[in-house]
């Protein structure tokens, strides 16, 4: 998708972003910790639901 | 991109937070089809936990299924844990870089620094929030401050399940600053920057008294290999 395409401006503006990237990894440690500290990792919704 | 020989549906998962949501995946959606030849089909959630179940649904569960989701930093970091790291990072925006959590107060007022919060009210946003909740505490918390102990904290868990999408905390966090329910407020950068640059608040009215370090946010994860059971060929093709 291009932000210079009319077709897909609208769409790309809409999600708030000018380019896809491929994935960077790297920013994510200090949430990984903050959430397993706070509990967020613990609770697997309803796999038996 | 060339036709591929891709028969078989992949189905994406996103949350709508908001109307638009309906529009932007529609949009998506006719880009797949139209433009790389990809079928893929998109399924609306009402919350990244149905998302995330949905994701790492094996077969003969009885749940929705899907093969990529448009994922939060939090629902990301949930997906690679309870997959045992099997699920595949694939692809986010330019603008999920960089995010900073900010505590903002009132200029002039008795909080300038972080040590100031010390027996005083900070107001957060929704609890499943990375940016607005969880970050600000885990960050406070390398500071020597914590929730409960060095200050209260004062929530708003307007959009839970949203993971703060919808921004409706955020804005309820500022107002508690401003009309004096709190003393300081944790919000997201971006929101910060719609503050200032939309006026949303009388110029100057509130500065900002920290920021955290940087961190990414959205992320689109696919499911682990091992229990795709054939429903998606590529999904990282999905990405372009």
């Amino acid at each position: 998708m291009s932000y210079d395409n009319p077709v897909h401006r609208p769409i790309l503006e809409a999600e708030g972003l000018r380019r896809w990237l491929p994935p960077h990894v790297d920013g994510y440690a200090a949430l990984r910790q903050a959430a397993a500290q706070q509990g967020f990792f613990e609770q697997q919704l309803a796999k038996s639901a | 991109m060339g036709k591929t020989n891709m028969t078989k549906t992949i189905w994406l998962g996103a949350v709508a937070y908001n109307p638009k949501v309906v529009t932007i995946w529609e949009g998506m959606r006719r880009y797949f089809h139209d433009e790389a030849h990809l079928p893929v089909e998109v399924v609306l959630f009402q919350s990244y936990e149905a998302q995330v179940m949905a994701l790492l649904a094996q077969p003969g569960d009885v749940v929705p299924r899907i093969d990529i989701a448009w994922n939060t930093n939090l629902a990301y970091l949930q997906a690679d844990e309870w997959s045992g790291h099997a699920c595949r990072a694939v692809a986010m925006r330019d603008t999920d870089l960089g995010w900073m959590t900010k505590i903002v107060a009132v200029s002039g007022g008795p909080i300038s620094t972080l040590a100031d919060l010390k027996n005083r009210t900070l107001a957060l946003g929704s609890r499943d929030s990375g940016h607005a909740a969880i970050l600000p505490v885990h960050f406070l918390e390398q500071q020597g401050m914590r929730e409960g102990r060095d200050y209260r904290a004062l929530r708003f868990d307007s959009d839970v399940g949203k993971h703060g999408d919808t921004g409706t905390s955020e804005v309820e966090v500022v107002r508690a600053v401003l009309d004096g329910r709190a003393d300081a407020a944790a919000i997201g950068s971006p929101f910060w920057n719609t503050v200032r640059s939309e006026r949303l608040v009388p110029e100057g009215g509130l500065r900002e008294i920290w920021s955290s370090p940087a961190y990414n946010h959205f992320m689109f994860t696919a499911r682990p290999i091992s229990t795709q059971s054939g429903s998606a060929g590529s999904p990282t093709r999905s990405q372009r």
